[in-house]
């Protein structure tokens, strides 16, 4: 594409040129020391960031110091959103002084590879919320609720902590360093950087998190509409709602996105109302009562066809959806949990943050909590996003800190309130929605019996409240509905409704929340497959050139197959383990993702250390080094951990001599059939914790030692694109400074005049 | 802006100004400005835009053959997309 605009003035821009003559293009940037003026403190600033400072203070004040008799939920938001601010402002803007120094003389991919189709300078605010929206899913929603066992406050503050200085940082920097590459994966760069063996590490590790990531997610929808006719109807019409939406897109009206999301949004309401007529009446209910088994394999009969179709007929459609109601119903959820300030029910530390026993997961605070809630705090695949389409659509080197740090920052104010409306519930509620069917025994009184014989201060729970909860909510029980997922509905249909339609909506927004979840996880599951598919027809042609052609159908659906088949294995054995499934997998999902987060730091050390960086490398090395530490001190634990409630091996050892010994039952498995699947399980389970910490483990060594190199001054490769001279101008952040605004009108008047240079085709907003 | 002349860009698709004059604050009321503003971040975000930045492109980059059509544009993306898929998170 000879689309690289080549300047025809080479020398014009720059700090030296300013209100030059007409036809030479304005600087690309602000004039330094314009900037500097700009940032100087003054009072009024003084005072501001002085009451932001004393907000967020009196909000960590009051959760974890002073815990009154009830602590309300407002505290949360002035917690969070104020340490947010702060950390943006501050240690955001150190790291880019310091670390990245972002040029903007320099031209990003956007502007020197415009293409007008992957490649496009994108305004600013319009990127972040793009960004955001491919980041955010269901994983921010589900880890903080399933954490609450420990308490609200260890949750909060790995989330707001964690956020600071490892997820933000890591997103900013990948997105960076990708953006110098010409938008790069990071499979490819971990190639570039590591070389072949801490490469081969990356893909394996990459692949097969993926694939975790993908069946445990399938698992959370499976455990959400399980049993619930209601959840089956409306989350399976998204399906036809997206391909009519497809269609009405292909055939119709091509183009009017908006108007068939609107459309679509309509109908997706219609499906949730619709729902409770359904599950109401007597042929609906047994039509839509489907037990989880049978639900998994529909879900992975799904993901096949869903992965194989073309993407115009399903997948993109129903994105569309999600990015819709995602940003949507976070709003409405922010405003809500303002507007209502729940009082929270949790304790700030629970009796289960001391112990490795809980009932919802198992092992000890460090490092349990620290990998079960990933998103959120830090997940690793953000690093796949932020390789790929956001570099590719940056219009300044300068903006990275707000669309890579500040969309991290945004979601993690979604974990933050997953985990309000988690905490918000009655507890004895959230024991028995959160232990597994096999402790519960699946009926409200087992369950009663169960949560009450745990013994936790001030939680206790009658069987009558469990069936009331079930029936407000429309469900016919909420006994061990595991997986985050329903607790969250419970939780946001608490809140809800007392914002809009009262005690009656209840069952409405209950419905609404598992819709919205369900949509984005459907969303990873094909996008996930898809991706994964690529990456092994990627590898295969190393051996068989064809299955590189993608018009290939049949190596399409064989790479697809295999790729169904693996994280479908993994969700049947979650959804048949008689432990539980989510209790014993989920701290693999949370491993996996940190793990990959750690391999993702590495290579920005390697990066960073590459290109001179010296101290500031603490930034990056820091939070590698912890994630490291949990990651595999998790592993560890999960590997060699004599307990059997923690260690996969020592259960399945447990197991394995129970039934040697000719007994029929042991914990939670009742008959010898049970009993040979738990060591089926386990050993899966425990494999798959060596491969990933095994690949992570080479790849970290590798990037240790290439940093130690460039430290030395050896082996310093450049791998970033040439510099192209930039002959572009916007603003960095999300309100453009006095300079910015200057400098804009005076790009507008030259763009007027030059109208073949105006890359967004549009003028400058 | 060199018009898109030949070509029918819908008056509802937001592409802004036909006459490359800059959005600015004096077109109608600072509300309808602000609703105008939200409704170009809230496609942009959506990627209802896309065919607009195509156009824009191939105004800029000015190649021989016509631009394609809308509904020929949408079709080219979508099999790309299906070329080369796109991660969503968790």
């Amino acid at each position: 594409m000879p689309s690289t605009p080549v300047p025809d003035t080479p020398d014009s821009s720059g700090p030296g040129s300013r209100g030059a003559a007409t036809d030479v293009p304005p600087p690309a940037h602000v004039d330094p020391a314009l900037q500097r003026a700009h940032r100087r403190w003054t009072p009024a600033k003084i005072a501001l960031w002085a009451v932001i400072a004393l907000l967020g203070g009196a909000g960590w004040f009051m959760l974890a110091v002073y815990r009154g008799e009830s602590v309300n939920a407002i505290w949360f938001v002035f917690a969070a959103v104020c340490s947010y601010l702060i950390a943006y402002r501050f240690y955001g803007k150190f790291i880019e002084d310091k670390l990245v120094r972002p040029d903007d003389r320099r031209a990003t991919p956007a502007e020197y590879a415009h293409d007008g189709k992957d490649f496009v300078p994108t305004d600013r605010r319009i990127l972040f919320g793009h960004h955001f929206a491919a980041i955010a899913g269901a994983g921010p929603l589900v880890g903080p609720v399933i954490a609450a066992q420990m308490g609200y406050l260890p949750g909060t503050i790995w989330i707001v902590v964690g956020v600071i200085l490892a997820g933000a940082v890591q997103d900013f920097l990948v997105l960076v360093i990708s953006m110098r590459r010409g938008g790069r994966s990071l499979g490819k760069m971990a190639r570039d950087e590591l070389g072949l063996v801490g490469g081969i590490a990356a893909f394996v590790a990459t692949l097969s998190i993926m694939l975790i990531i993908v069946a445990i997610l399938a698992m959370v929808v499976v455990n959400a509409l399980g049993e619930s006719a209601w959840g089956v109807w409306s989350v399976g019409l998204t399906i036809p709602i997206a391909i009519f939406m497809g269609f009405y897109l292909r055939y119709l009206r091509p183009g009017k996105v908006f108007e068939v999301s609107v459309l679509g949004c309509a109908l997706l309401l219609l499906a949730i109302v619709s729902g409770r007529w359904v599950a109401e009446s007597g042929w609906g209910a047994e039509l839509f009562h489907i037990d989880r088994p049978v639900l998994a394999i529909a879900i992975i009969v799904y993901g096949f066809l869903a992965a194989v179709l073309p993407v115009w007929v399903l997948l993109a459609p129903r994105d569309y959806l999600s990015t819709f109601m995602k940003i949507g119903t976070i709003v409405m959820l922010a405003l809500a949990i303002v507007l209502v300030r729940p009082v929270i029910e949790a304790p700030a530390v629970s009796e289960f943050a001391s112990r490795t026993d809980g009932p919802v997961f198992t092992g000890a605070l460090f490092p349990f909590l620290f990998v079960t809630i990933a998103c959120g705090a830090l997940s690793g695949f953000h690093a796949m996003i932020a390789s790929g389409t956001s570099p590719k659509l940056v219009e300044k080197e300068s903006q990275t800190r707000m669309i890579g740090y500040g969309g991290m920052l945004m979601e993690s104010f979604v974990a933050i309130m997953a985990l309000v409306a988690a905490v918000s519930i009655d507890q004895g509620i959230y024991y028995a929605m959160n232990s597994s069917a096999a402790a519960t025994g699946g009926t409200v009184e087992g369950a009663a019996q169960f949560v009450n014989s745990l013994g936790l201060t001030g939680v206790h729970v009658d069987p009558a409240t469990l069936a009331q909860t079930a029936s407000d909510v429309g469900e016919e029980s909420i006994v061990s509905r595991t997986g985050g997922a329903p607790t969250l509905a419970v939780g946001l249909a608490g809140i809800m409704h007392e914002v809009v339609g009262g005690a009656g909506m209840m069952a409405f927004w209950y419905h609404f929340a598992i819709m919205f979840e369900a949509l984005f996880i459907l969303t990873s599951v094909d996008a996930g497959t898809r991706v994964a598919r690529f990456m092994l027809a990627d590898l295969l042609g190393g051996a068989h050139k064809r299955f590189r052609d993608p018009s290939w159908r049949l190596g399409a659906w064989l790479t697809t197959g295999l790729m169904v088949i693996g994280w479908g294995s993994i969700l049947l054995m979650g959804v048949l383990d008689p432990l539980g499934g989510i209790n014993t997998l989920f701290p693999l999902f949370g491993i996996a993702n940190q793990l990959l987060a750690a391999v993702a730091l590495s290579i920005c050390l390697v990066v960073f250390a590459r290109k001179g960086r010296r101290w500031t490398l603490l930034a990056i090395a820091v939070p590698m080094v912890f994630t490291a530490v949990i990651t595999v001190y998790g592993s560890f634990q999960k590997i060699f951990s004599p307990d059997p409630k923690v260690g996969y091996w020592a259960n399945h050892l447990a197991y394995r001599e129970a039934l040697a010994a000719g007994e029929t039952q042991l914990g939670l498995a009742t008959t010898a059939e049970d009993m040979r699947t738990v060591v089926f399980n386990t050993a899966v389970q425990g494999s798959l914790s060596i491969l990933f910490v095994v690949c992570a483990l080479i790849v970290m060594v590798v990037a240790l030692w290439r940093t130690v190199q460039a430290l030395r001054g050896q082996n310093l490769l450049d791998t970033e694109d040439p510099f192209v001279e930039s002959e572009y101008f916007a603003p960095a952040g999300m309100l453009a400074t006095p300079a910015e605004k200057e400098l804009q009108g005076r790009w507008r008047e030259h763009l007027e005049r030059h109208p073949d240079k105006d890359l967004a085709g549009g003028g400058h907003h | 802006m060199a018009g898109s002349g030949s070509h029918a860009v819908p008056a509802s698709s937001a592409a802004p100004a036909p006459t490359g004059a800059p959005r600015s604050t004096n077109e109608g009321s600072p509300v309808r400005a602000l609703l105008r503003e939200v409704r170009r971040v809230a496609r942009g975000i959506l990627g209802s835009d896309a065919y607009d930045n195509y156009l824009a492109h191939h105004r800029v980059a000015g190649g021989a053959q016509p631009p394609l059509s809308e509904r020929e544009f949408w079709r080219e993306k979508y099999a790309a997309q299906d070329r080369s898929p796109e991660g969503r998170c968790c």
